[in-house]
């Protein structure tokens, strides 16, 4: 008993702090604007807390949609589970017609892309367009040829200023649960690269992380907006900056060639915002169903990024 | 060394080349095995399984008939109902079904060698890493049984499924301990398991 008091003192004094919550994104007049949640669905007291701060967030910055990293039902599956788990955290949200749209992780089951509030529209891995951007929603627990194949011809025709790739498994990380996928990042990067991918996002690990761009590509983890591993950031090469001792969701905003992030803790503290600009690298089409030797050389697609943090905390 | 000879040389190699035979005299690649490896010899190899699974897809089909259909925009329920009921009809009509059914001898044989193709040299580690950051679980599966919703689905490594036969909608490879699994993901049944598939598989929790 002594121990539950405890706890629920300690979950007020965690959850006490609500400052007056401050976004500081441009908000530019026809701008994208989205969340970016992942490993959110425990339906844990951490979920209902951090999803409650989303709901803050978006009274301030109002969001048409969010991006889901994937393991969005931990657990169980049934009816319930996608109410305790997704439906009553995000309920303000929903009601607010905000679109979630998600991707599958290790957590999920493959019949999560049939769930209407997901909008994965039946399958496994799609993409959809808001704006100048177009994102691509993967499965990478079974990346298969096909998926392949299939990502390969979405790219190669793709004209959009932006590209947005979101799936469960992090090709950076520096946390020490999981860490880097590295025969994944050997698979993809490359289409990335070769056809101008400017931002990932992925979850897994249950941390925020934003790496410096590797190779002209600006890599998220945000697997920590239902679960958390407090200290399990290890720090690399690549990390720009870290936040691992609470769970935390982003705000993202495009305008023209401007990125703007802005990361959110449950606790309502900005830990880490920045800029990403899109460079003006001239992007030739090519046509459908061609191989990808007829594609333009690396500098003609790679669109390139410029991260300029605005304010960090260490 | 004058031209003439260097281009004599050069024909030789290349007719030693194209019959094969240069493979022939260093002993170490019998042409069957060539054969094998190629796309056609690995769908000849495998032929049997997909048969089988095909069987498979084919009885699904069939038994779909008079159960609502979750489509692209179903509630949680009707993705319950609709997995359940098709799961009740397939345990019906496959409740003779045992290990082995799918995956015969010959099967697992292939499968065995295309797992020992993709997992040598440099892409071994990287195959291994991935089943463990995949959060890879042991537990005891059944034949023509649900896999359970609470475990997580293991990740299966890119390279491996460059390496195995495609597969019809909604049947993935699964890797569960040392085993690999067909799963049907519409019905979460488990249609067949390849014990032992992984005799070096990395450790499991």
């Amino acid at each position: 008993m002594s121990r539950i008091l405890i706890r629920i003192l300690f979950g007020a004094i965690l959850v006490l702090p609500a400052a007056a919550q401050k976004i500081t994104l441009p908000q530019a007049k026809g701008s994208v604007r989205f969340a970016v949640i992942g490993d959110s669905g425990s339906g844990e007291r951490l979920q209902y807390e951090t999803a409650d701060r989303l709901r803050l967030a978006h009274q301030q910055f109002p969001f048409e949609f969010a991006l889901m990293l994937g393991d969005n039902i931990y657990g169980s599956k049934t009816p319930r589970d996608f109410a305790k788990k997704f439906e009553l955290p995000y309920k303000p949200l929903l009601d607010n017609k905000v679109t979630f749209y998600a991707s599958l992780g290790n957590h999920d089951v493959p019949e999560e892309q049939s769930y209407k509030l997901f909008n994965m529209g039946g399958q496994r891995y799609y993409s959809f367009k808001r704006g100048n951007v177009r994102f691509f929603a993967l499965d990478s627990n079974y990346m298969d040829p096909d998926q392949l194949a299939w990502l390969t011809a979405q790219l190669q025709n793709s004209t959009d200023d932006w590209k947005i790739a979101f799936f469960h498994h992090p090709l950076y990380s520096s946390a020490r649960a999981h860490g880097s996928s590295l025969e994944l990042r050997g698979i993809l990067e490359p289409l990335f690269e070769k056809y101008g991918v400017q931002v990932v996002f992925s979850g897994h690990d249950h941390v925020y992380e934003r790496m410096t761009p590797q190779k002209g590509i600006a890599y998220f983890t945000e697997g920590s907006s239902g679960q958390l591993r407090p200290g399990d950031i290890r720090g690399a090469a690549f990390t720009a900056k870290s936040f691992d001792t609470d769970c935390t969701f982003i705000l993202m905003e495009i305008a023209q060639n401007d990125l703007y992030f802005e990361t959110i803790s449950r606790t309502g503290e900005t830990v880490d915002s920045g800029k990403i600009t899109r460079s003006e690298a001239k992007k030739e089409t090519v046509p459908a169903g061609s191989s990808l030797q007829q594609t333009p050389s690396r500098g003609a697609v790679s669109a390139g990024v410029q991260v300029l943090p605005n304010r960090t905390r260490q | 060394m004058s031209a003439v000879t260097r281009s004599w040389l050069a024909c030789c190699t290349l007719l030693l080349l194209a019959s094969g035979a240069g493979e022939a005299v260093s002993g170490e690649t019998p042409a069957g095995a060539v054969q094998e490896k190629s796309p056609d010899g690995m769908r000849a190899r495998f032929k049997e399984f997909l048969d089988r699974v095909n069987e498979y897809d084919k009885l699904r089909n069939s038994l779909r008939g008079g159960i609502p259909e979750a489509g692209k925009k179903a509630t949680a329920e009707q993705i319950q109902k609709h997995q359940e009921m098709l799961a009740a009809k397939i345990e019906e009509a496959r409740k003779d079904a045992k290990q082995g059914d799918i995956f015969i001898p010959d099967s697992q044989k292939a499968f065995r060698d295309a797992i020992g193709s993709a997992h040598s040299g440099k892409h071994a580690r990287k195959i291994d890493r991935t089943i463990v950051q995949g959060e890879p679980v042991k537990l005891d599966l059944y034949i023509n049984k649900p896999y359970p919703d609470k475990i997580p689905v293991t990740t299966v490594p890119p390279t491996l499924l460059q390496h195995f036969p495609k597969l019809p909608k909604k049947i993935e490879y699964r890797i569960v301990g040392d085993d690999l699994v067909l799963e049907d993901t519409e019905s979460r049944l488990v249609i067949d398991i390849f014990p032992g598939a992984f005799p070096n598989a990395p450790p499991r929790t």
